[in-house]
């Protein structure tokens, strides 16, 4: 019997018609003024457009509500982020973080007063190595070694976004060489602790939460600042990439609508040879892949959303959704693109943008041959059970 | 990585030498200091070429001559607003302050530049 009910309650409703009349009254008229790649808004108008938020009781809503957030289930957050990604900046930044973020989710897993002592600040994510990010369980070779009731953390991360600004990290270090993905531990690291250098901006397609290098030479981590178990960072690492794929999933879809709705627009007013683009068949079929795309995006990421809040285990479809959306965003922005024409590859619209940006989702957060393996490991051991009942 | 390049001086030939493109930019003193690091982006009517022009013609009126901007170096890139950060971050990490003309009011300080600021600053205060 299907658990899939796509119906949306009237809260839902509300919240989304909130989100989008927000990026259509707030952020588009203050993105028109941005640089084309402008990844933050001036202060003024951030402070003003979070208190907004704050007032509408929607700051925050995906963060748990012991640590003052919303406490949003998946499926209406992922709703949520459908419609926070639809403009310029939306996939990297959406509404430019005015609805505040759900925060280092890890630092549930610390003790009660490390968690308050870094509880609002701003952190950063450090899983991926020189070596490999992909398959951290043999990739990891950043070391931890106790040092009394200490740690000393030596190695290196790549591709970490925020680290040159952010107060701290979570850094995950092997802490038992012979243990396999039972010997990485997570660590809070003070980024001004001695021996902690970014050592470089690496530049890449996008300027939003551009990613880093950075070194640890001995760096000394309390005790204290273990999260979780000491060999337990690697089911919270992949704890926080699945649960993360879903609201990553559902921006790609964003971005898609966004540019589809672009490229219906378009297609009706622009004119070659005596016709609207929209009369030939060329692009009548290019909409149609796009929209079909779009609400098979839509459905797998839902999916897998309903699955996360019923408690049941949503790797697989996760996995599915992350491939899906990004793998058709990415078409769908090409598409797009071409029906503008030379309109759509310049800075004049945010196609170009959405084209670069998308390129990187394909790889972010686990790439595409990954999310695969993942998939068939399930198909093949008979844990992906369909839920749906095909064929029934 | 700093914009390690020679300094060009800036005379009546430099319009037609500059690019129309994006990218990043900084201005020199005669000494070679950098009084100013700036980029040209999607926003910008004749790219490097308008924003480095404007730049040299526009001088603060009160600026001491020995101060005044001169020369300028640029590096074309596609990447300008991360190439930006990167080059204020690496020159407030050296010089311990952004150049002494992107602190005027109005000039656009990304965030992260910011913020990274205000942590060196605390950690001196703190030493």
């Amino acid at each position: 019997m299907s658990s899939l009910n796509l119906e949306l309650s009237d809260e839902q409703r509300l919240l989304i018609g909130n989100v989008r009349r927000f990026v259509r009254e707030e952020i588009t008229p203050l993105e028109s003024e941005l640089d084309p790649d402008a990844f933050e808004l001036p202060q003024p108008e951030m402070e003003r457009l979070v208190g907004m938020t704050r007032e509408m009781g929607m700051f925050r809503m995906g963060a748990p509500v012991e640590d003052g957030g919303g406490g949003l289930d998946v499926t209406t957050l992922a709703l949520l982020h459908e419609e926070m990604s639809q403009h310029r900046a939306g996939l990297y930044a959406p509404c430019y973080g005015a609805f505040g973020g759900g925060g280092i989710g890890q630092l549930a897993d610390a003790k009660e007063e490390v968690r308050e002592k870094y509880a609002g600040r701003s952190g950063f994510f450090a899983l991926s190595e020189p070596s490999g990010g992909s398959d951290p369980a043999r990739a990891i070779r950043t070391t931890a070694v106790r040092d009394g009731d200490d740690w000393i953390l030596n190695g290196s991360k790549l591709w970490i976004s925020g680290a040159d600004s952010a107060e701290f990290g979570v850094v995950f270090a092997r802490t038992d060489a012979a243990a396999g993905r039972a010997g990485i531990t997570a660590f809070i690291v003070d980024t001004d602790s001695p021996g902690f250098e970014v050592r470089r901006i690496v530049h890449v397609l996008r300027s939003t939460g551009y990613p880093t290098e950075l070194t640890l030479d001995d760096v000394r981590v309390p005790g204290s600042n273990v999260l979780g178990d000491v060999g337990g960072g690697f089911s919270l690492a992949n704890q926080r990439l699945s649960t993360g794929r879903i609201p990553y999933s559902a921006e790609c879809v964003g971005v898609a609508v966004a540019a589809q709705r672009m490229a219906i627009s378009y297609s009706k007013q622009r004119e070659t040879f005596g016709a609207p683009l929209s009369d030939r068949q060329a692009i009548q079929w290019m909409l149609v892949e796009n929209e079909t795309e779009i609400r098979t995006s839509r459905w797998l990421t839902l999916a897998a959303a309903q699955k996360a809040d019923a408690g049941k285990p949503f790797r697989f479809e996760a996995a599915m959704a992350k491939v899906t959306s990004t793998e058709s965003a990415g078409r769908v922005v090409d598409r797009a693109i071409q029906i503008h024409g030379a309109l759509g590859v310049s800075k004049d619209l945010p196609l170009e943008r959405w084209y670069r940006e998308l390129r990187i989702r394909r790889i972010g957060e686990g790439p595409t041959e990954v999310q695969r393996i993942i998939m068939a490991r399930d198909l093949i051991s008979g844990d992906a059970v369909p839920e749906l009942p095909i064929g029934a | 990585m700093t914009l390690n390049k020679p300094w060009e001086v800036y005379d009546s030939t430099a319009k037609r030498r500059i690019p129309g493109t994006l990218g990043v930019y900084e201005l020199g003193n005669a000494a070679g200091d950098v009084v100013y690091i700036g980029f040209a982006g999607g926003k910008s009517r004749m790219g490097l070429r308008g924003e480095i022009s404007a730049r040299l013609q526009e001088r603060p009126a009160d600026e001491p001559p020995d101060a005044a901007a001169c020369q300028y170096r640029y590096e074309v890139n596609m990447m300008y607003l991360t190439r930006y950060i990167e080059l204020l971050e690496r020159h407030q990490d050296a010089a311990g302050q952004l150049p002494p003309d992107n602190m005027r009011a109005g000039e656009y300080i990304p965030g992260p530049v910011l913020r990274r600021g205000r942590r060196l600053r605390a950690s001196e205060e703190g030493e």
